[in-house]
């Protein structure tokens, strides 16, 4: 067997299933290779040995035992740090909750638990899922952002360090990371996964989500996550299917609107190149590829999407800010010091626009199985002071449409270059059969070495 | 109203709230992002939507289904 830690989550569970594997060895692996890169990546900001050491023998003997496993039998999963974690430091990588210890779990990290997982630890995220940076470097060139905000989870499991890891986007937290480091992220319909016990940064925005390797893991893991929360009035009440049974090929290749508008004129010339290249690829395969205009209200998106967030932050920062507005960074205070100052009605007219383009869009998704666009305007930017442009993500986010990514090559300068595949509300099941489609035709999974070796 | 009118009306509007807000220096160093904000709220106010529009908030228009179809 393949060094465990490199097993993809489905490869850890069979193995596990089969008695091949234990829940030990397999965290005793995970942890070597954190001992080994971490250092550089800094990816991870609390991880509690003792207690996962603990837990993972406890399953170990439950296995032993032949206790009944779950979805998810002593897998390591790692949580982005503004998910609560009861007894594990929450902080929203800010210096005002650097000690917060929460009394309770989120309701996604109670899921995993309850499926088996082993809650690692905690993954590094930019102050309140904003702007300001997390320390975290990309595995594939140290000197390139990993992408932000949920970067720690992205670096991590890119490195190997974890099969999956809990992400969120409120603009493009969860694929733009994902395209930087070459590895799958998901990000659900708005309300499909409960949002209980994360630390918000707008209410009406905010996704849960993960990041694996393979699309596979992404629909195990959405199967464990999904479903209604009592606690989450969002979340959606739409039954949760058997997400796994949408990896077989469906009765014919997928239909593929193709999303020139903006997409074309932003992209750098290789990722545009490379998105033709593939699209060349999936029609040779049998898919039905046709360009999509988008409607009106797309040309105000962004501008609606700036505001939302603004305000919203704004109200949920409010008291705090107050209080402790030195302890702010600098990207996330001017954030919140703008929210404060838009006018209501300019507000609610964003909304308006957000209900208009969700409806224009469910029109548009009826005729695709699919929508595609590339999942950055560039691979992983130089430096560590910005965590890119979330823009190819905001239009999807701001529909609350289900979105997923995937790594479909590298760019020229060594850098992962990926795919955005965008589906209709609650279509999850029809996204990952077309997105399992498209990596069985393209060579997806890519392999970070950095500093000369393999991570 | 011109979008450069509605925007050169905003900066005025903003600058003035952030001053009173967090002080004449603080609204000093926020009049990049006071413009850009500007820039989108010029942008909104030209978008034609329909006067029965309705605010979205979540997406709790989406109708039930019956049966998952995935």
């Amino acid at each position: 067997m393949a060094d465990p830690c490199r097993l993809s989550l489905a490869g850890m569970i069979r193995e596990i299933r089969r008695r091949q594997l234990s829940p030990v060895t397999l965290l005793e692996s995970i942890l070597k290779q954190i001992d080994t890169w971490d250092h550089s990546l800094q990816a991870w900001v609390t991880i509690d040995r003792e207690k996962i050491f603990a837990e993972a023998r406890r399953q170990q003997d439950e296995i032993a035992r032949g206790k009944a496993l779950g979805p998810l039998p002593g897998i390591p999963i790692g949580v982005k740090d503004i998910y609560y974690t009861c007894g594990m430091k929450t902080t929203a990588g800010s210096k005002i909750f650097a000690n917060f210890i929460p009394k309770h779990d989120a309701t996604a990290v109670t899921r995993l638990k309850k499926a088996g997982a082993i809650i690692l630890g905690k993954t590094a995220t930019t102050e309140f899922a904003f702007a300001d940076p997390a320390p975290t470097r990309n595995p594939w060139n140290l000197e390139h952002t990993p992408g932000g905000s949920s970067s720690g989870s992205a670096a991590a499991v890119a490195a190997r360090m974890c099969p999956a890891a809990l992400g969120s986007q409120t603009g493009g937290s969860i694929l733009r990371p994902a395209a930087y480091c070459g590895v799958v992220g998901f990000k659900p319909t708005y309300g499909r996964i409960s949002r209980h016990g994360v630390f918000p940064l707008s209410w009406t925005l905010d996704h849960v989500g993960f990041l694996t390797r393979s699309v596979e893991d992404a629909a195990i893991l959405l199967g464990v996550l999904a479903g209604s929360d009592p606690q989450d009035p969002t979340a959606s009440p739409q039954p949760v299917p058997d997400y796994t049974r949408f990896l077989k090929p469906g009765r014919r290749p997928p239909r593929i609107g193709i999303v020139q508008t903006f997409y074309k004129e932003n992209s750098e010339g290789p990722v545009w190149r490379h998105l033709e290249d593939i699209l060349t690829k999936l029609e040779r395969s049998g898919a039905k590829i046709e360009e999509v205009p988008m409607p009106a209200s797309f040309a105000v998106v962004q501008d609606a999407h700036r505001l939302i967030m603004r305000v919203e932050a704004a109200a949920f920062h409010e008291t705090l800010f107050e209080q402790q507005r030195d302890l702010y960074r600098p990207k996330i205070r001017e954030l919140i010091e703008i929210g404060l100052l838009i006018p209501s009605v300019e507000y609610l007219r964003a909304q308006k626009v957000k209900r208009q383009f969700h409806r224009e869009m469910s029109e548009i998704m009826r005729r695709f199985d699919c929508l595609l666009t590339p999942a950055t305007s560039s691979p992983a930017p130089k430096g560590l002071s910005s965590t890119g442009n979330p823009w190819f993500q905001v239009p999807w986010s701001f529909s609350g449409l289900p979105t997923i990514g995937l790594p479909s090559g590298l760019h020229p300068a060594g850098l992962p270059l990926g795919l955005q595949l965008v589906g209709e509300a609650y279509g999850e099941g029809k996204l990952i059969t077309a997105a399992r489609w498209c990596e069985k035709v393209l060579p997806l999974s890519l392999f970070p070495n950095f500093e000369g070796h393999e991570p | 109203m011109s979008t450069a009118l509605t925007k050169k009306v905003l900066i005025e509007m903003l600058s003035a709230a952030a001053a009173q807000r967090f002080g004449e220096e603080r609204a000093k160093v926020l009049i990049p992002a006071i413009q850009d904000i500007s820039a989108s709220l010029a942008s909104l106010a030209q978008h034609q939507i329909e006067l029965l529009e309705e605010p979205a908030f979540f997406l709790e228009n989406v109708p039930l289904k019956k049966k998952p179809s995935g």
